[in-house]
């Protein structure tokens, strides 16, 4: 699930750090994929530690109360999660999938599927990574190989170079699209834990990031300075292979396939703040929970369309924020719940 | 006519007076409840002038066997008046005693014959049946190039005989149910004990139990009970038509339902990947069987989407299309009144009608039609200008693709449809949506605690072996994991 | 209160959806062009006006038919303030909607010198829709004539001109074929300068005007001078063509040359590279694999074939110096000698020190005249800028205004004996 939550950062994400670093836009991917595995790590060493979820740990510390408010304003945060890389998948449907701009109406199957989606359970969410991962895998590799051809590295050059100000600030700007920290928190005494589990996840933490840097390079590789430009990293990088002009862009079809494993990785959020919602209410799965955030991410989708620009903004201000408080507070204080109350009984 | 007219007695006197023993009574209490014309009753006396008759019913049950194990005997021998030499006499190795006048009755309406005893308690039942039914032959919609060639036939007996040629253990437990108001089906849920996965014939029978229905004509029906999901898209148990099939999966942890009258077995848990097995994987090289299987895992992929990518690629997205077949396409369709959903919709309407027809059709009348079928409707229409050649293409190609996998023709070509109609109108993101929809909704499902897209979701390394990979023999030394059999190891060998 | 029944009301939004995609399917009313209202533009050419540009589309039109063979290809003109309304007006004209996505080739026509290339392609890099695939060239006269005209082996314009353009011409040294994407980069790295092939008409090649090929004249740069004529001074010689342009209102078929090449500086003409420096500066960028060199060695003339050739630029700075390193190394092979041979040599195929000093010295020669031209225009098409920042990134701003100029060049052509 770590790797591929990574296919929805290879939209957007490659662009704009091309645009806030440069040449150096792989090394704020790899910062930040850096810190939050170190996160995903600790929360999976609590795993093994506890056999407890998240919210049973939080009631056994904090009361009964506390976690619900915990996990309502965790539903929040992963359904506003869902909200860039939704707006991403939007326009890259709009440029990618169809000719001419179609209406907004061509968006809105997906929420039919995220309803979907989002009422069933946290097994089908598993479930459903252990198929997108190969799909994931096969995709990428198939776009990277294609896209290597017609790649000149001497583009990234000189290492390390850029000033500090630079990678820091584009450090800060993808920063929120790595959740995986909280989304690992969720996750918690759902799953047997065994040794090395906490390895293996963080590994594949840490290999999403790697892949989504490498893709970067290579975009940059190919692009160089005409990067910035390229909207939609994954979808452009194997256009110059000379086969493409054979047998026609079915370079595409691996994008399509690839889109099937993003859907699943947008929705993962949806799934998880139903899920909250459902821990809140004590309530077991129920489709009104799944119904009514997408009913507010509807809502959000004609509020912010055409206002692709300000999504992107409220992405690096206000979901930078948000997750840093989520996927790296939170994990701090799950760890201190566990301290003071964790080793008792189940409340 | 009068109720002699079903009778034929010989010898004798009349009816006897008497209580509930004597035969008349008897015979009167059956005629009360079988009224029908096709229930004979064949009264006749030993040597010493004991009573006898035999109801049964005409054309089940075998005359023949009657008169040569039955009639036969006891009319040459001097029975006493306790007749209690007369179950020695009866040659038949298939004899049950029953009372109760209900035993009888449905004795008699499975084909058997029920011997009445003037003078004594409730009566024989002999097992005669013998009704019209075909030879064991090759199934036709499991043909095998290499392997055995047996298929299940209507006959429950005959079904159970071929597995029980197969199977010859003593593990092997079958168990049989009924199913029916009306028709009274016999069912057989075979399992093997000590390796089918735990629980699972318990509930089999459970779900068959819980369900009144007044006929089961078929398998298919059984399938519907048992199944979680009875309106599902997808089959929730596995369907064979040959005992060879029938007895692996039953080795491998599954629980078998055979169904009285029909021909194709069932079996659970089920899980999609064993669609895409064939017997012949395990009859040829591994190499050749791994190629095969992913080919019609590509067959199926490539007939349930390429109508659909097409209709996209001319309406949405037309780069997908090299320019020169571009032009070859456009060339072709610029002249079609219809569009090109349209199009494609009406190309396959009619090929479903020409599937159907050529099903139904009597063989007498199928050349004439083939020929109009491809004529008219192929040629003809293209020259017209009505369709265009790369949508009968398509379409052709797609229907061929499908049948390498029959046993999900069913479900394909729905989706099939499916898809063809979220292209037209929503395009390629249609496409996405609906088949990240579909593998959601199988990640989600399960067929008797197995999920349907194991062992892909969730990952069972071992089991890998033979899903769309078919490993050696050799390396797959236990049973699949994914179906929780209690007994682990298939093959003890020292090979590698 | 009732217990809302989500069963029922899942089964009225599947009916709601399913009529609804009836609907969407059978009309297809979401507004979008497909195939049969689609113009497919397969090339476009593009010249200034007085007040805006002109593009001349080369168009298919498939024709009804059965077994898809008949398509046509017209030529529409639209003009406009940009490329996007001149665009407009061929949606106008025709009816229908026109598509660059299999647009192969962009030519950009001779006024186009008078302008900034990168305002005029404006169009080509914001829409989303459109690839940076298409090859690009500039040409002699008008792009539209070009386009429009017949072509000696049949095919369209277009056909013929890609085809002269393709990959396996680019292998042989003597086309240097490169596409939007990498004009751009070229354009947008620090080096600020990019090259196109300079197509003209096989009736155009007695005129002069290139950078010269041995002389290597000062051009000028910026603007042509002339309609017809070259833009730089070089050979001068008359225009043989009509003004206005190239013989594309001829109606014998045409042949067309792609040996020279065009350099932009900032995005503004700088000048034309004649065959030499062509075929000098396709060695060092592009990935050659077979070429041709003749030389003289010994009172003959040979005509060398190299294999395995490879090419490099490389800069460095030693002892706060910058130099410049221009290397090649090729397998070579005698291909043809102006005199006949004898039996033993011809045989074993090794190839005299004396043949390959005089292949390297003839290498040397276009290599040296490629840089002259490139230091008299002030176009860094090497990229010797980029290289500087890329490897030497502490010396830059030291030397980047200067490394075109100044640097001490020099050429490392190692070629070995096949045989």
């Amino acid at each position: 699930m770590c790797v591929f939550n990574a296919s929805i950062k290879l939209m957007l994400y490659p662009t704009t750090m091309a645009a806030a670093c440069g040449n150096a836009l792989w090394l704020p991917v790899l910062a930040d994929t850096a810190v939050q595995t170190a996160f995903v790590w600790a929360v999976c060493y609590l795993s093994s530690k506890t056999d407890k979820t998240f919210f049973e740990l939080i009631s056994c510390s904090f009361g009964r109360v506390t976690a619900r408010i915990v996990y309502a304003v965790l539903a929040v945060y992963f359904a506003l999660s869902a909200v860039v890389p939704m707006t991403e998948q939007q326009a890259m449907v709009h440029e990618v999938f169809y000719d001419t701009i179609p209406s907004l109406l061509i968006f809105l199957p997906f929420f039919f599927f995220a309803i979907y989606a989002g009422s069933r359970g946290l097994t089908n969410v598993g479930r459903t990574a252990e198929v997108c991962l190969p799909i994931f895998a096969v995709t990428v590799v198939l776009l990277v190989i294609m896209g290597l051809l017609d790649c000149n590295f001497s583009a990234l050059l000189p290492l390390l170079k850029q000033p500090a100000g630079t990678l820091l600030s584009g450090c800060a700007a993808g920063f929120f699209r790595f959740n995986e920290g909280a989304i690992m928190l969720l996750f918690m005494g759902h799953f047997k834990y065994k040794r090395g589990d906490a390895a293996k996840i963080s590994l594949s933490c840490a290999l999403g990031g790697l892949i989504v840097a490498a893709v970067c390079a290579i975009f940059y590789a190919i692009y160089s300075d005409l990067a910035a430009q390229q909207y939609f990293a994954i979808t452009k990088i194997s256009i110059f292979f000379s086969a493409i002009s054979l047998i026609g862009r079915t370079d595409l079809l691996a994008v399509y396939a690839l889109d099937v494993a993003m859907l699943f990785a947008i929705v993962l959020n949806i799934q998880l703040a139903t899920y909250c919602l459902s821990k809140v209410f004590s309530k077991q799965w129920h489709p009104a929970f799944s119904l009514a955030i997408n009913a507010v991410l509807i809502a959000l989708t004609f509020i912010l369309n055409n206002k692709f620009a300000l999504v992107q903004q409220m992405g690096t201000n206000i979901m930078g924020w948000a997750t840093l408080t989520f996927a790296y507070a939170l994990p701090a204080l799950a760890w201190l719940a566990y301290a003071v109350g964790g080793r008792r009984e189940k409340v | 006519m009068s109720q002699n007219t079903d009778e034929r007695s010989e010898g004798g006197g009349g009816a006897e007076q008497g209580g509930s023993a004597s035969l008349s009574n008897k015979l009167k209490e059956i005629k009360e409840i079988l009224t029908s014309p096709d229930i004979i009753t064949f009264e006749f006396c030993s040597l010493s002038g004991k009573k006898f008759a035999a109801v049964y019913l005409d054309g089940l049950a075998d005359k023949n066997l009657l008169g040569e194990l039955v009639v036969k005997p006891l009319r040459a021998a001097k029975i006493s008046d306790s007749g209690e030499e007369i179950a020695q006499l009866l040659a038949s190795p298939e004899i049950n005693q029953g009372k109760e006048i209900k035993e009888a009755v449905s004795g008699i309406l499975d084909g058997n014959a029920a011997l009445f005893i003037d003078g004594t308690e409730g009566f024989y039942m002999i097992g005669l049946k013998n009704p019209p039914g075909r030879a064991v032959m090759e199934p036709p919609t499991q043909i095998t190039v290499k392997g055995p060639r047996e298929g299940f036939t209507e006959d429950i007996k005959t079904n159970l005989g071929l597995v029980r040629k197969r199977l010859k253990s003593d593990k092997l437990q079958v168990k049989m149910l009924s199913s029916g108001e009306q028709s009274a089906t016999a069912i057989a849920l075979c399992y093997i004990d000590g390796v089918c996965r735990e629980g699972v014939p318990e509930q089999i029978e459970e779900e068959i139990k819980a369900n009144k229905i007044d006929l089961v004509p078929d398998s298919s029906y059984i399938s519907a009970f048992i199944s979680k999901h009875p309106r599902s898209l997808f089959k929730h148990c596995g369907t064979c038509e040959k005992p060879d099939i029938f007895c692996a999966k039953l080795c491998e942890g599954r629980a078998g339902i055979i169904v009285d009258g029909s021909p194709i077995a069932l079996t659970a848990p089920y899980m999609v990947v064993e669609d895409f097995q064939s017997a012949e994987d395990y009859y040829i090289t591994s190499y050749r069987a791994t190629i095969i299987r992913a080919l019609r895992v590509a067959a199926v992929l490539i007939g349930v989407l390429l109508p659909a990518l097409y209709i996209c690629a001319q309406l949405f997205k037309i780069q997908l299309i090299p320019v020169k077949l571009l032009f070859k396409i456009a060339s072709s369709v610029s002249g079609i009144p219809f569009s090109p959903s349209v199009e494609m919709f009406l190309t396959l309407m009619v090929l479903e009608v020409l599937n159907e027809a050529s099903i139904r059709m009597p063989k007498y009348v199928g050349l004439a039609l083939s020929v109009v079928g491809a004529l008219v409707l192929g040629d003809t229409a293209v020259k017209a200008g009505i369709i265009s050649t790369p949508a009968i293409i398509i379409i052709a190609f797609s229907a061929i693709c499908l049948y390498t996998v029959p046993d999900l023709v069913e479900t394909t070509t729905t989706l099939r449809l499916l898809y063809l109609i979220v292209a037209g109108s929503i395009g390629i993101y249609g496409l996405v949506l609906l088949t990240a929809f579909i593998l959601c909704y199988l990640c989600s499902e399960q067929s008797y605690g197995v999920p349907l897209l194991s062992p892909f979701a969730p990952l069972v390394e071992g089991d890998l072996k033979d899903a769309l990979l078919k490993s050696n023999m050799y390396s797959m030394r236990n049973r699949p994991k994914t179906l929780g059999s209690r007994n682990k190891v298939r093959l003890k060998s020292d090979k590698k | 209160m009732k217990k809302f029944n989500f069963k029922r009301l899942a089964s009225l939004i599947y009916a709601i959806t399913i009529i609804a995609m009836a609907f969407l399917f059978f009309t297809n009313d979401f507004g979008l062009v497909d195939i049969r209202k689609t113009a497919v533009i397969i090339g476009a050419g593009i010249d200034l006006k007085e007040g805006g540009v002109s593009v001349t589309a080369q168009v298919a039109i498939p024709q009804p038919s059965e077994n898809g063979e008949n398509t046509q290809y017209i030529e529409v003109e639209g003009e406009g303030a940009t490329v996007a309304d001149a665009l407009n007006e061929i949606n106008k004209k025709t009816g229908f909607y026109p598509k660059l996505v299999f647009c192969k080739l962009l030519v950009l026509g001779e006024s186009c010198q008078n302008g900034d290339i990168f305002e005029i392609l404006d169009y080509f890099y914001r829409d989303d829709f459109t690839q940076l695939t298409p090859v690009i060239a500039m040409c002699k006269g008008s792009a539209g004539q070009l386009l429009a005209s017949q072509m000696r082996f049949g095919n369209t314009a277009t056909v013929s001109i890609e085809r002269l353009l393709s990959d396996e011409a680019k292998k042989s040294g003597n086309v240097s074929t490169v596409n939007l994407k990498i004009i751009g980069i070229d354009d947008y790295s620090l080096s600020a300068a990019c090259y196109m092939p300079f197509i003209r008409a096989q009736s155009q090649s007695a005129e002069g005007g290139s950078l010269g090929d041995s002389s290597g004249s000062a051009s000028s740069s910026g603007g042509s001078s002339s309609s017809g004529g070259s833009s730089s001074s070089g050979g001068g010689g008359s225009s043989g063509s009509s003004s206005g342009g190239q013989s594309g209102g001829q109606e014998a078929p045409q042949e067309f040359l792609c040996d020279r090449t065009a350099i932009f500086r900032d995005g503004k003409f700088a000048g034309i590279l004649g065959e030499e420096q062509t075929f000098a500066l396709n060695l060092l960028k592009n990935d050659v694999r077979h070429i041709f060199v003749p030389c003289q060695a010994q009172g003959d003339t040979y005509t060398l074939g190299m294999r395995g050739c490879s090419g490099d630029v490389s800069v460095a700075v030693e002892k706060g110096v910058p130099k410049v390193r221009i290397s090649f190394s090729a397998v070579v092979q005698i291909s043809d000698v102006d005199r006949t041979g004898e039996a033993q040599p011809v045989s074993e195929g090794v190839v005299p020190d004396e043949v390959l000093n005089g292949g390297a010295q003839a290498l040397r020669q276009r290599f040296s005249s490629l840089v002259q031209a490139l230091r008299t225009t002030d176009c860094d098409v090497l990229k010797l800028r980029t290289l500087l920042y890329r490897f030497n990134y502490d010396y830059y701003e030291r030397f980047k205004d200067t490394i075109l100029s100044e640097a001490e060049v020099s050429f490392d052509i190692n070629l070995r004996s096949a045989g």
